[in-house]
């Protein structure tokens, strides 16, 4: 790949890390909704009645383990599917308020698809490079 | 490089079965994510730039500060636009994705945390730091395997 400003080379070395430093802000960001619903306000009325109502504190459990494996890319794909399917049951049974768009972002079932789908990128990828999975030399 | 598709060794699999399915996928893992996180982008930038959005947003864009508003309005309204697709299909994906990461840091700290704390439930800053973290990732990364600045062989 040749730089079109071949003064910025200098950032070559950073490429190497790009898909991890996704990834752990990633479960970074779900381990606060974790700490939330086991330590704070958060309940699990985001789910809806989609499972009945499910435990707070498993969700909450669920979420801050689970955050913090995809943070540091720990059995990355299997933890990866079941984020992205709490998430996807969170995107379906968010009520949309009249007069707000689906596409608009806030308190919509947007940012639960997006996670969704981000989470999807880690189950076709994996831990990848810079990972427990790959330190340990086991993976799924 | 990119770290974006390593090999995969059947030897390190739990399940060696999977090491089929995993060689087809892994690589698509980055694009998936890149593509996505464009495309959330342009149905925004949509608004902004044909359905009147544009003037909307100067209203918010004058109380943080910028000046001339409009002015401000439309460049984001651009960047929403062209810059989704653009990092869609992976063209000048750094200098785009970093636009994009200062916009979304000004949306983090400007618009959404004062109205909303951190919680996406109540609007907060949590939706724009997310696609900022991916924003920042694909500054790094660049385009990819599967980008038109790797067709092109020329990038930023």
């Amino acid at each position: 790949m040749q730089k079109i400003i071949p003064g910025l080379v200098w950032y070559r070395p950073f490429e190497p890390f790009a898909y991890a430093f996704i990834r752990f802000c990633t479960g970074a960001i779900l381990m606060v909704h974790g700490v939330d619903r086991l330590f704070y306000r958060g309940s699990v009325a985001d789910f809806g009645a989609s499972f009945g109502h499910p435990p707070v504190s498993a969700i909450g459990a669920f979420e801050l383990v689970g955050g913090a494996m995809i943070a540091l890319g720990l059995l990355t794909r299997p933890i990866a599917l079941l984020s992205g399917l709490e998430w996807f049951v969170i995107a379906l049974a968010v009520p949309l308020k009249p007069g707000s768009s689906w596409f608009m972002l806030g308190a919509t079932p947007h940012y639960p698809s997006i996670i969704t789908a981000m989470c999807l990128a880690f189950v076709l990828r994996g831990g990848g490079y810079y990972s427990l999975d790959r330190l340990l030399g086991k993976e799924f | 490089m990119i770290d974006e598709a390593g090999t995969v060794d059947e030897s390190r699999l739990i399940i060696p079965q999977l090491a089929g399915i995993y060689r087809q996928a892994a690589s698509f893992g980055y694009v998936v994510l890149r593509v996505v996180i464009a495309l959330v982008f342009l149905p925004a930038g949509i608004d902004k730039m044909f359905l009147g959005g544009a003037a909307g947003v100067a209203g918010a864009i004058a109380k943080l500060g910028f000046a001339p508003p409009l002015v401000w309005a439309w460049i984001v309204a651009g960047l929403e636009f062209f810059g989704a697709i653009l990092l869609a299909l992976g063209l000048f994906t750094r200098p785009v994705a970093f636009a994009f990461a200062v916009e979304l840091t000004v949306i983090a700290v400007g618009i959404m945390a004062p109205r909303g704390g951190f919680f996406w439930t109540s609007g907060g800053a949590e939706v724009a730091l997310l696609l900022e973290a991916a924003m920042i990732g694909f500054v790094f990364g660049g385009g990819g395997r599967y980008s038109v600045d790797r067709l092109i062989g020329r990038e930023f």
